[in-house]
């Protein structure tokens, strides 16, 4: 009878179904499985959406920030719950923040979106921002949990193991759980440190279990390696999946693992189901999740006593460089392309871009770096190379001196300095250019002379006289400009500032003084005429007195004062032809005549 | 006493010889072809001996040599600046202005002229003028109070005019943003950028007029083709 009505229902399961996964609730979530990367990275986004069947397929927001290159879609249905997960790989175009926007769903006539989601994303030498979230409900570190447990792990086991064996050991009442655990918790900036993630199963699950890696803050995070293994816990076996991460901390201070998950179906109690049970065991049997501790690490800053230049941000330790260059044999003006390659134990990807002196003779373009890491027997083994390109500007024998580049190993906690070998490089002149010697110019000069080439004069084979030259010490002395100009202005400013040049006022006081001390009408006479040769310009000798007079007022003598000089110059020649005794008391009057004429005639006596 | 007199003739006699022996040192090396090695003892002479016209006219012959026509016109070029009258830096550039394609001589004047037009240094023709300037002030002073040298006065300043337009001549050709093309090869662009396309491809030696400067691109015209685009600082050097 049952199995009749299990038949019926067989044969309506596909409708009732339909109808029973439409009738739940429908949700979606959108997650990354980091908030923090480099241009070098990829990024994880997965869309589950809960409760919905059918053909659908969430859209995507406009992402100008990433390159999304690959899609893949799984779908779960269990217990008559679909689960659809979209995962997403997307590479970052920009460094900065990008905003993923919300994820949307149109499912039966509703609309449903995701939160918008950010991310930071670094140049692979930037240094980056601390992004780190305080965790609301965090976790003890595993170490301080180890250091607070009773050990139980051997002593003689690796330091990570016996994290991850201690955490284990305090589940043992549980048939599946996972744990995660470090090898140490306060590493330096860069420095790499292994995160373990163990999921542990006293009972077998079914296959394709979804597994999802710890989210990470203010961390960078690389797998390294997948393993198997068993441990016993309280005398119960289980077996453990363990996944092993290279993580490094960004920037100095508190850093966080999220807890990794998987969703697992127990497998353990099919075996008791009959054929026909086993039949719908995949949907009857409830999935279940089980989540590891999140891991809190204290990122501490490398010392700044005794950090050399060339300290550019890796920390680790076995590094080795290496220089080389294309070619050792250039043409001036031909490129030469220099490559410095650094590898080692730890992460070179967050690390500065070497720095290259300037190498005279050489025009050097900017750096290009690439890194790139790889896992190696459980550690992670980087490399990042630096290219330029050179360029010698000249011919010649040069050197590219040893190139420097630091790390700091934290296990001597001190800096170390690589150096690479010197590079020589032979340059020769350009061909593309003209050397400067014409052997072709041949030509015949002539008296036996042939020209059969030119070139530059040799050397100077000693110093220049530095002996300053007359010429040169008077260019030193421009002050004097401007006492000359100065006495030009002067002399300017004297000669405008009367009508009388300062040889006229010179005459006038001269000619005063021999009117005083003039004895004969003779010397009045040669005075006045001294007087009027220099203020007039007019020569009186031998010249009838019609002919003076006319000359003063040619040169601009007033008309009065011309006939005052006619009245006196008159008086003069009478007296000087007159009787002897005439003299005296006239000689005396003429002179002071005279005088006031000369000073009437100085204070502008001009027509 | 003696003693401390008998060191420091030694010290100041070291002294003296010491640039003679740089000079010497740098003629074996340059003699025997090792032109890099002989530039950097010329060069480290500079240090000394700042405004030589025979070191740069040296440091020019080792460049030369090596190939760098850019970069000997240059150094030439400041030698000639410091003095102009030496035959051997005119020789010397005006050869290697002739390798690059340039005229040293401006073509249609004659050489003479061009002689006479750089006969003194800047400087010299400065106190020239200033002499000349003294003269005529002197003069013209004694005409307007004496009278006197009127002709003279004139004459003085027929001199002073002729000497400022000549100084200010070789003061504005020496204050002039000229360059020369250092690198073997470089393009001319439209823009002060590798993402702006090259106009033209030109080689070292030319001279250039520098018009603009922006980040690390300089705006400059080639005298000799009248072109104009941008060129990396690095491609060229400033005279």
């Amino acid at each position: 009878m049952l199995k009749r009505i299990m038949l019926l229902l067989l044969l309506l399961l596909p409708l009732s179904a339909q109808a029973a996964l439409d009738l739940t609730g429908v949700s979606m979530t959108a997650s990354v499985n980091k908030t923090s990367l480099t241009l070098e990275d990829e990024l994880v986004l997965t869309v589950t959406v809960d409760g919905a069947t059918g053909d659908f397929m969430p859209q995507l927001p406009s992402l100008p920030s990433f390159n999304v290159y690959a899609r893949s879609t799984a779908k779960q249905i269990n217990n008559f719950h679909a689960i659809s997960t979209f995962e997403y790989i997307m590479v970052p175009r920009f460094a900065g923040k990008a905003v993923i926007g919300p994820i949307t769903l149109t499912y039966g006539n509703k609309t449903y979106k995701t939160e918008p989601i950010t991310v930071t994303v670094y140049r692979a030498s930037a240094a980056p921002k601390d992004t780190t979230k305080k965790s609301a409900a965090s976790s003890p570190s595993p170490v301080a949990a180890r250091r607070a447990a009773p050990a139980q792990a051997p002593a003689d086991m690796p330091l990570l193991e016996r994290n991850l064996y201690n955490m284990a050991a305090r589940n043992g009442d549980k048939t599946y759980f996972m744990v995660a655990a470090v090898n140490n918790d306060t590493p330096y900036v860069n420095q790499t440190v292994t995160l373990g993630v163990r999921f542990y199963f006293a009972r077998p699950f079914m296959d394709n279990a979804p597994y999802n890696e710890p989210t990470i803050s203010n961390l960078f995070m690389e797998l390294i390696s997948t393993s198997e293994g068993r441990q016993t816990i309280d005398n119960k076996t289980y077996g453990y999946i363990e996944r092993r991460y290279a993580i490094s901390g960004v920037t100095a201070g508190p850093a966080q693992t999220g807890g990794a998950s998987v969703r697992y179906i127990p497998a353990g109690n099919l075996t008791n189901l009959s054929v026909f049970d086993r039949m719908f065991a995949a949907v009857s049997q409830e999935e279940e999740t089980v989540k590891s501790n999140s891991v809190d690490l204290t990122i501490r800053s490398t010392p700044q006593e005794g950090k050399p230049k060339s300290f550019y941000g890796a920390v680790g330790s076995g590094y080795t460089i290496s220089a080389s260059v294309d070619r050792e044999e250039v043409e001036a003006g031909e490129a030469v392309n220099l490559t410095v390659k650094v590898n080692g134990s730890g992460n070179l990807k967050p690390t500065s871009d070497l720095k290259l002196p300037q190498i005279p003779g050489f025009k050097i373009y900017d750096v290009a770096a690439t890194s790139g890491a790889v896992p190696s027997n459980g550690e992670l083994k980087s490399y990042k190379i630096f290219k330029t390109v050179m360029v010698p500007l000249s011919s010649g024998s040069y050197t590219i001196p040893a190139l420097e580049w630091s790390y700091f190993d934290p296990s001597a906690k001190q800096y170390r300095t690589l150096r690479t070998k010197p590079l020589n490089i032979e340059v020769t002149p350009s061909s593309k250019t003209d050397t400067g010697f014409d052997f072709g110019a041949h030509s015949d000069l002539g008296g036996g002379f042939r020209q059969l080439g030119r070139d530059i004069r040799y050397l100077k084979s000693d110093i220049a006289d530095a002996t300053l030259t007359f010429l040169v010490k008077i260019a030193h002395l421009p002050w004097l400009n401007y006492l000359f100009i100065a006495l030009l202005g002067l002399s300017g400013v004297f000669a405008l500032m009367d009508k009388q040049t300062l040889a006229g006022r010179r005459s006038l006081a001269k000619t005063r003084q021999l009117l005083k001390n003039a004895n004969t009408e003779e010397q009045i006479s040669e005075a006045l005429s001294a007087y009027i040769q220099v203020r007039y310009g007019v020569h009186t000798a031998s010249l009838p007195l019609r002919d003076i007079s006319a000359a003063l007022e040619k040169h601009g003598c007033s008309a009065e004062l011309v006939k005052r000089f006619e009245a006196l110059w008159q008086r003069l020649n009478a007296a000087r032809f007159a009787p002897v005794d005439m003299q005296g008391e006239g000689t005396t009057e003429l002179a002071r005549q005279a005088t006031e004429l000369i000073k009437a005639m100085d204070k502008g006596g001009r027509a | 006493m003696k003693k401390i007199i008998f060191v420091c003739s030694l010290l100041f006699g070291a002294a003296l010889l010491c640039p003679a022996a740089d000079l010497q040192s740098a003629e074996e090396l340059y003699r025997e072809g090792k032109f890099a090695a002989a530039l950097g003892q010329y060069e480290d002479l500079l240090a000394t001996y700042p405004n030589d016209p025979h070191v740069y006219y040296n440091i020019g012959n080792c460049y030369f040599k090596m190939g760098s026509t850019g970069l000997a016109i240059a150094n030439y070029y400041r030698a000639f600046r410091l003095d102009p009258r030496d035959a051997d830096i005119r020789h010397n550039l005006s050869l290697a202005l002739e390798n690059s394609g340039e005229r040293f001589v401006p073509t249609g004047m004659p050489e003479v002229l061009h002689k006479l037009f750089f006969s003194l240094r800047t400087d010299e023709l400065k106190g020239l003028f200033f002499l000349s300037l003294w003269l005529f002030c002197t003069l013209g002073a004694l005409w307007l109070v004496k009278r006197r040298l009127g002709r003279a006065a004139v004459a003085a300043l027929a001199v002073m005019i002729v000497l400022a337009v000549w100084y200010g001549w070789r003061e504005r050709i020496a204050q002039s943003p000229l360059a020369v093309l250092a690198a073997p090869v470089t393009e001319l662009r439209s823009g002060p950028g590798t993402n702006f396309p090259a106009s033209a491809s030109v080689a070292q030696g030319h001279l250039l007029l520098i018009q603009d400067a922006k980040d690390n691109w300089y705006d400059v015209i080639v005298k000799a083709q009248g072109l104009q685009g941008w060129v990396e600082a690095d491609a060229l050097e400033k005279i």
